[in-house]
């Protein structure tokens, strides 16, 4: 896959507040790349200085090889679909999708053709003599979204375009924009502030924390690899147990913990003086009779959740937490609260944390 | 900002300056005026005296002219205040399909040139034997604003929620009460906002004026009247002052606007 | 018993507000209207039909001459005001940022401001020895004063515009206000240059609010008859001057109606056009 955009050393503030840190990306042609943020966390910026409408206190971005800093907007082979959709009120639909078009002069017929058969890609054929305020929010979102992509740009921009939706319409543009993508193969630069959408749409997702990246990777990576504590519990939950190693062989490692000693496969980037935080998932720690491998923890409550149910313990000092999910309803039923089980951790899928 | 955008703002800045200027070069120099003496052109830069500012109180005409105008202001600032609530809350209330047409009448005399509004004030008063005077002045006055008046009630009262006066009600209290203590207070800023515009345009209205006074004279008649003698001093400071009033009228409506719209953002 | 209307008997409030409508605005426009077919005779006021005054208008030309005189007047008065207001509404809306509210209302404030003594003061300004002589003669640009500006149109066309200015930059203001930042950067992301983005996108958008001001400027400039008295001198005289002016000295009210009602049909017809045509833009 060959590289079509780079962020190199990228930041941006405004006077003395900082907005972004330090960004560093790369980005593959016909990739649908997700920014993940918070409100507030700056991404929108990163679109915005990429789309050419800010630009970047330091840092170059790269677009084939060429710094593209200080192109301005219109040369720029990017289209925006912007947050609350920006259609030009003094059109219909027709000409909105057209205007692109009509700016670069080409001629009416060939606009004509053009504008219906985005117009049916996106299916709203039936609308084009519309007004935009005469839409609905989806409609109109899918009218950003031709008017974008009729300009046959190399990358396309979204901006939270699926914000202002309500909770149903919102599932079936994500549906309709992972088609689309994948049909028009056109690289697509999504930002949301939404989880689950930016796990189902992405090829990578980019995570953005306090100005600054936590790390990028596909769905999968961040959710079985996470580099830090923060991304750990930011898909999902994960308990996060403070650990220190006692002894070691070829294989495997020996910890200690408030819950008891446990074993994790050997690591070489493990530093086997310092303590760190072994990082596990609630649906990844099992039920066992005891044995030498088991920790003893006490039930603090359980939750029923229909076929599976949640279980909160702690250890006998009461001074640590470790949640425990997906236990089989039948099983946690013939449990009762204050009594204790023994558990195991499926070590394959821990993380350490060393920082 | 490409730097070809740099050149139109600043040039769009300094003409923007020059029309601030020109639209206050006849103010300034009424001001200006009123302090110095000029003789053929020439001004005399030792004259400078705000005399013609303490002998104004000497000037018997143009003060009784001056309280004729606050006079015709205030009846008007009364009568449009109370006539346009009511049509606005007719407008808001009704269904009847009347309320556009009478809509429309009332915005007449503020759309069409207000010769027209003053002319035919004046033939119908004539035919009904309506003697001239300051109320037939108040009368066309009211005509007159009665459209902006009408219009910055109504854009309040379409923003208060239907809920508002169905709860008064719901909690007991009748229809004098419900708009007494609640509806008066929600609207008040638009009834001031409204009644202080109506008079600083009725301060100044001259185009009607003259077809419907009758012997008494606001302040723009009397201004109108000293012009072929030309101004005295006096007249001059008499302007200033107005000036003043009208500018810190202005401002008032301006900083009430701009904090009920603060109050409605928070 | 949930609406306002409950305080009023429902019925007797909307007689009243109709009686009034009709006794303050109808009434006296028919009587206006009604006066244009009636004829005088000396000092007094013949009420019978008669057509008599509408011929005065098509036979004696200067009245169809000055009418129309005064629409071309109304209408660079009116191009004027669009060519100075919009681009300082424009500056205003788009590059004052935290100072366009205080300009704007420095540019209304001399709106509410003594229409006479603006009128007045514009003579001292155009006059002989007035300002734009002196310093046109400090600059060293012309050897003696230019009659140029004082006694004809171009002092009534001066004047009308600055003060009928306001009038069209509040709402081209409010227009241009309204446009959604984002729309502007839309308009560049589909490959517009800030020429484009004007043509296709803000000038479009504000086009009803310039035509609303529009409006206001050229139904004023239309109808005012103390300016040209004020600095029109004899050559400066205007339609309205002559309406006016029947009401006065010359003492034939039937006439003057008659000549007023000419002003009020061209008036309607425009008001009822452009509110058409803003309507079917907007569609």
């Amino acid at each position: 896959m060959s590289e079509i955009l780079e962020l190199k050393n990228v930041s941006k503030q405004y006077g003395e507040t900082k907005v972004l840190d330090n960004i560093n990306f790369k980005i593959n042609n016909n990739e649908f790349f997700t920014i993940l943020g918070s409100s507030g966390s700056g991404k929108s910026t990163i679109i915005r200085m990429i789309g050419g409408f800010t630009k970047p206190s330091a840092g170059e971005i790269i677009y084939e090889n060429n710094i593209i800093n200080d192109e301005p907007i219109f040369n720029r082979p990017f289209n925006t679909v912007f947050q609350d959709y920006a259609l030009f009120p003094n059109m219909n639909v027709f000409d909105n999708v057209g205007f692109g078009l009509k700016i670069k002069n080409i001629n009416k017929g060939e606009i004509e053709k053009k504008v219906l058969d985005v117009l049916a890609v996106v299916g709203l054929e039936n609308f084009s003599k519309r007004m935009p305020q005469e839409l609905s929010g989806g409609q109109q979102q899918r009218v950003a979204l031709a008017r974008a992509i009729i300009c046959e740009p190399k990358i396309i921009l979204l901006d939270e375009p699926l914000g202002a939706l309500d909770a149903e319409l919102r599932k079936q543009m994500q549906l309709f924009l992972k088609e689309i993508q994948k049909k028009i193969q056109i690289t697509f630069i999504f930002i949301t502030h939404d989880q689950e959408e930016a796990i189902f749409l992405s090829d990578r997702i980019a995570v953005l924390n306090k100005h600054k990246f936590e790390q990028i990777g596909s769905p999968k990576d961040l959710y079985y690899s996470p580099q830090t504590t923060y991304m750990a519990k930011f898909f999902g939950e994960c308990n996060l147990i403070n650990c220190s190693v006692i002894n070691e062989d070829s294989k495997s490692v020996k910890v200690s913990s408030k819950f008891g000693n446990f074993v994790i496969p050997n690591n070489a980037t493990l530093n086997r003086d310092l303590d760190f935080v072994y990082g596990i998932r609630p649906e990844e720690v099992k039920l066992v009779a005891k044995n030498e491998n088991s920790m003893r923890v006490k039930i603090r409550d359980i939750s029923f959740k229909g076929s599976t149910s949640t279980i909160n313990a702690t250890n006998e000092n009461e001074d640590a937490l470790l949640k425990i999910q997906n236990i089989s309803s039948n099983i946690s039923q013939s449990l009762s609260v204050g009594t204790y089980i023994d558990v195991e951790f499926n070590t394959e899928f821990g993380s350490i944390f060393t920082e | 900002m490409t730097r070809s955008e740099n050149y139109t703002k600043y040039l769009l800045a300094c003409l923007t300056g020059l029309i601030v200027a020109a639209l206050y070069a006849p103010i300034v120099l009424t001001i200006f005026y009123s302090f110095y003496k000029s003789r053929k052109g020439k001004v005399d830069w030792g004259s400078f005296s705000y005399e013609p500012y303490t002998k104004l109180i000497f000037e018997r005409q143009i003060l009784e002219s001056l309280m004729n105008s606050i006079y015709v202001g205030v009846v008007t600032v009364i009568c449009s205040v109370i006539i346009g609530f009511y049509f606005a809350n007719y407008y808001h209330t009704s269904k009847s399909k009347m309320k556009e047409f009478l809509q429309f009448i009332i915005f007449l005399p503020f759309l069409l040139p207000p010769i027209i509004t003053g002319l035919s004030l004046l033939i119908f008063f004539r035919e009904i034997n309506l003697p001239r005077s300051l109320n037939t002045v108040v009368i066309g006055h009211t005509i007159f604003v009665l459209a902006i008046v009408f219009k910055i009630i109504l854009n309040k009262l379409e923003t208060l929620k239907p809920s508002l006066m169905e709860s008064a009600y719901d909690l007991g209290a009748s229809k004098w009460q419900a708009f007494y203590y609640v509806l008066l207070p929600n609207i008040k800023l638009s009834l001031i906002i409204a009644g202080l515009l109506a008079f600083t345009i009725s301060l100044d209205e001259t185009l009607i004026t003259l077809f419907l006074i009758g012997n008494d004279t606001t302040w723009p008649i009397k201004l109108w009247a000293k012009m072929r003698v030309g101004f005295s001093k006096q007249v001059n400071a008499s302007v200033t002052l107005i000036l003043i009033l009208t500018s810190l009228l202005v401002l008032l409506i301006a900083s009430i606007i701009s904090r009920s719209e603060r109050k409605i953002m928070y | 018993m949930n609406s306002i209307s409950n305080y009023f008997n429902t019925s007797i409030w909307t007689i009243v507000s109709f009686v009034l409508v009709i006794f303050l605005i109808l009434i006296p426009l028919a009587s206006f209207l009604s006066y244009s077919f009636f004829t005088v005779d000396g000092t007094d006021i013949i009420h019978e039909f008669s057509l008599f005054n509408f011929k005065e208008f098509f036979v004696d030309e200067i009245y169809i001459r000055t009418f129309v005189r005064t629409i071309f007047l109304a209408i660079i008065v009116m191009t004027c005001c669009i060519i100075l207001g919009y681009p300082v509404a424009f500056f205003l809306a788009r590059y004052a940022g935290r100072y366009k509210y205080a300009i704007l209302l420095m540019l209304i404030i001399p709106l509410f401001m003594s229409y006479i003594i603006k009128i007045y003061m514009m003579r001292s300004i155009l006059g002989y020895s007035g300002l734009i002589n002196k310093v046109l003669a400090m600059a060293g640009l012309i050897d003696k004063p230019l009659e140029f500006f004082l006694w004809n149109q171009n002092s009534v066309i001066i004047t009308l515009v600055i003060i009928l200015l306001p009038l069209i930059i509040i709402p081209t203001f409010t227009s241009l206000d309204k446009i959604p930042q984002n729309i502007v950067e839309a308009s560049f992301d589909l490959g517009c240059k800030p020429f484009q983005a004007f043509k296709y996108i803000i000038l479009p958008i504000s086009f009803p609010g310039l035509v609303v001001g529009s409006i206001f400027v050229f139904i004023l400039a239309l109808g005012d008859f103390v300016t040209p008295q004020l600095v029109g001198g004899t050559s400066g005289f205007t339609y309205g001057k002559i309406i006016y002016s029947n009401f006065g000295m010359a003492f034939n009210w039937p006439f003057g109606a008659a000549l007023a009602s000419v002003l009020l049909f061209v008036s309607v017809i425009i008001i009822l056009l452009t509110n058409y045509l803003t309507k079917r833009l907007n569609k």
